[in-house]
Parts: structure tokens; C-alpha cells; sequence
């Protein structure tokens, strides 16, 4: 992730991105042990937690939709403005201002893993994501019994 | 309570069934072939009009109007109307069970018979026998023993061999049928054929009357023609005849009247 930041040749449009990756970058490394001057006091990192329920869901076959009221609870350290946003479907989408932790709930019906991201306000970085599961179980048969000595058969 | 000679036969090659062919599978394929998916209950009702002729001196024909259907199948348990069993072997031609169904005679005897719950309104609902009353008033019986199912080429065949579990009569019944189709276009018309073979013990607790009447062994063949046509996804067409010869054994007995038992059917089947 750091060699990503150091080594992209910025873009006029991604100077900006860029500059706050490598703070971000540099920041956590000296939290995990880099040495600052005596001078430098690095800013608290902000641990942001994203939690879904249900985490699985199960369905059987592949035909079957997975129809679930899906809830999102967040928390941060600090307090940040972010938005919810449930990557298949571009339509669902909650923020808060300045805050230290949030939940939304949505009813959804999908057939594939439901990505869920926290993004910055203006939807261009993933600042946590995490995802419901759908566990397709395989439907099982048997045959038919047949019970030709059977009145009704 | 000694245990009977035929439970000490049938546990052992129960286990060692049960054991060598514990993983077998039907592999059923259900878009090209007729499966049931396991854990899942069936209800249907079949409605319409048709009876079963009584043998019984005297006893008069079971309505078949409303008759409710239930199957259930699981990995190994299945249930099947009144019939459960237990899977022990199953191949995509073969399968070999356990299972415990109720002795069919008694519902000649009695209206309100778990066999003819739905077939037909009783007005008091007592316990009034439709024939003569026999030396003893017969009781339920559970038969349970092993059957071999079997499916080839469309032919489905079936052979059980039961024993009276519940020590009424003491005796035991082969049921042995096999089912054709005849004419298979959007709806099939089929053809069943087999036979039940009761021990003289069975046949006695039924048919029998004391100081005048001790049957022996009876083996009653039947001819049954079906035809089902689907009408819409939850929809079928039914109906059939059925015709059963009964053997002297019971058709001699005083409080039987008729050599046959027959029915016919004509309805629509509904599944939920």
C-alpha cells in the first residue's frame, strides 16, 4: 500500500488523494514503531470498525434469493463524515456529518456476497467495507418412491 | 419378551444393509427425472368422486371423494400417507428399506379407520362394523418389514415383506406390484399389476369366524389401470380402476359376500 502511494505518478486530480494516502501511510507506520522527531506529535489514528448483520446467509440452489433486512453499525475513533453504500445497489446510500459512529438498516434480496462500504463524502475512497455472505447450499434429491401395489400411487 | 424369529432375521441383514451400502446415493437428476428433494414435506388433495367396493357381507362401498396425500422425504426417512420407512440402500435403479404401513384390511370393518379419514362423511363416527361382526373385532395392525423398490426403463416395481408388529394376528403379508406405462404422450396412461399374499394367521384375524370358520393362506392378484394427465404446474388429472380377485380362503367366509374388491377414481389431485 505505501509503495503504491510513493511510487504513482500524481495527476493533477489525484495530487490531493496522493498526499493524504502517504500521510495516511507515513502515519501508520510511525504508529507501528517509526521514529518521529521529539517534535512530532502524530495525530490519533482513527480506527473506524463497520460490523453487518446477519453475516451468512443461507439459501438453497442456485435459483433461490436471499432476501434479508441487513443491518450496518459503525464506529471511529475520532469523528468523521462518511456514507454507507451498498456497492449492488448504487441507490442505497446514507452519510453522516462528523460523527463517531452510525447504523442503517435495508431491507435486500440478493444472490451473490453484499459488499457494504464506508466511504468518504464524496464516494471516491473505501474507508472500511465488509460483506454478507451467501452460502448457496446444494438442493438434494431422491427419486420418486414408487408403490405400484399402492391404491393411490 | 422373546424376541420374534422374524425380527431376529431381519435386524442383522438390516445393519449389514444398512452398513455396506451406507453412502449410497440415488444421483436423481430432476430435470430429467422424477425426484423428490430431501428435508421437504409434499401435502396434496385429490378431489373428485369414485368408491371402493366391500367385500363384506352386508358392508356397503367406501366413498373416495376428498383424499388428502402426504410424503415427506429425508436422507434416509420417509413417510408416505400411513407408510414410514427407512432408507437403506439406494442406487439410481434400486433402493432397499425398512418400513411399517398398516394392515389395509380393517378399513372394510370399521368407516372411521385411519384409512378412510377424508373418503367419505361418517355420521356418528362410531366404531360400527360394515359387515358381520367376525369372532373378534379387528383391531389395528402395523406390518413392517423390508422393501424392494426398483425402477427400470419406466417399470417400477415393488416387493415387501411384512410382518404384524403389533402381535394382533401374529402373521405376516407379501405385497408385490409392478406399474407400466402404456401410452405416454402429455399424460400417461399406465398399468399396474401384483399381487398380496396374506399368511393363514392374517387372513384368520380378519376373515375368520370361530368354530366355523379357519382360513388358510390367501393370495389375491389385482389389476389396476391409471391414467394422470398434468394440467397446469399444481394441477393433475386422476383417475383409475382397480380390480383385486380375492382367493377362496377369504372370499369363503361367511361374512364375505363378494370374490373382488374393486375401485375406481376420477378427480383433480392439487399440490401445495
Amino acid at each position: 500500500m505505501l509503495l503504491r502511494y510513493l511510487l504513482a505518478v500524481p495527476t493533477r486530480s489525484s495530487i490531493r488523494r496522493n498526499t493524504i494516502g502517504v500521510c495516511v501511510a507515513i502515519l501508520g507506520f510511525g504508529s507501528s514503531g517509526a521514529v518521529f522527531g521529539d517534535s512530532m506529535v502524530p495525530a490519533p489514528v482513527a480506527e473506524l470498525h463497520l460490523e453487518l448483520r446477519p453475516r451468512l446467509c443461507t439459501v438453497r440452489g442456485d435459483e433461490e434469493v436471499c432476501s434479508a433486512r441487513v443491518e450496518a453499525r459503525w464506529n471511529s475513533t475520532v469523528g468523521q463524515s462518511l456514507c454507507l453504500v451498498i456497492r449492488a445497489r448504487p441507490q442505497i446510500i446514507h452519510c453522516w456529518t462528523q460523527r463517531r459512529e452510525g447504523a442503517f438498516a435495508a431491507d435486500v434480496s440478493f444472490q451473490e456476497d453484499l459488499l457494504v462500504e464506508l466511504r468518504d463524502t464524496d464516494l471516491q475512497h473505501t474507508m472500511a467495507s465488509a460483506s454478507v455472505r451467501v452460502i448457496h447450499q446444494a438442493t438434494e434429491y431422491r427419486r420418486k418412491r414408487r408403490r405400484p401395489w399402492s391404491l393411490f400411487d | 419378551m422373546p424376541v420374534p424369529s422374524f425380527l431376529r432375521i431381519m435386524i442383522p441383514v438390516a445393519i449389514s444393509l444398512s452398513c455396506a451400502v451406507a453412502d449410497a446415493q440415488s444421483g436423481c437428476q430432476p430435470a430429467t427425472e422424477e425426484c423428490d428433494s430431501i428435508g421437504t414435506w409434499y401435502f396434496s388433495v385429490s378431489v373428485g368422486a369414485g368408491f371402493l367396493t366391500n367385500p363384506l357381507a352386508s358392508g356397503t362401498s367406501i366413498p373416495l371423494i376428498v383424499i388428502p396425500h402426504v410424503s415427506y422425504r429425508g436422507k434416509r426417512l420417509f413417510v408416505d400417507d400411513l407408510e414410514v420407512g427407512v432408507t437403506l440402500s439406494e442406487s439410481t435403479r434400486h433402493s432397499f428399506s425398512l418400513i411399517a404401513s398398516p394392515g389395509y384390511d380393517r378399513a372394510f370393518f370399521y368407516r372411521e379407520d385411519l384409512q378412510n379419514v377424508f373418503v367419505g362423511a361418517d355420521i356418528n363416527g362410531a366404531a360400527v362394523p360394515y359387515g358381520l361382526t367376525p369372532t373378534q373385532k379387528p383391531k389395528v395392525t402395523v406390518f413392517a418389514g423390508p422393501e424392494w423398490t426398483f425402477q427400470y426403463e419406466g417399470i417400477a416395481g415393488q416387493l415387501n415383506w411384512l410382518y404384524d408388529v403389533t402381535g394382533r394376528s401374529g402373521g405376516s403379508e407379501i405385497r408385490a406390484a409392478l406399474r407400466a406405462p402404456l401410452l405416454e404422450t402429455h399424460g400417461l396412461l399406465y398399468i399396474s399389476s401384483g399381487f398380496t399374499w396374506k399368511s393363514a394367521a392374517v387372513v384368520n384375524y380378519y376373515y375368520g369366524v370361530a368354530t366355523q370358520y379357519s382360513p388358510g393362506s390367501s393370495l389375491d392378484p389385482f389389476v389396476k389401470l391409471g391414467y394422470s394427465l398434468p394440467l397446469s404446474p399444481r394441477w393433475r388429472f386422476t383417475a383409475f380402476a382397480r380390480y383385486e380377485r380375492l382367493s377362496r380362503a377369504i372370499s369363503d367366509s361367511p361374512i364375505v359376500s363378494d370374490q373382488y374388491a374393486a375401485a375406481v377414481f376420477a378427480g383433480c389431485t392439487y399440490a401445495f
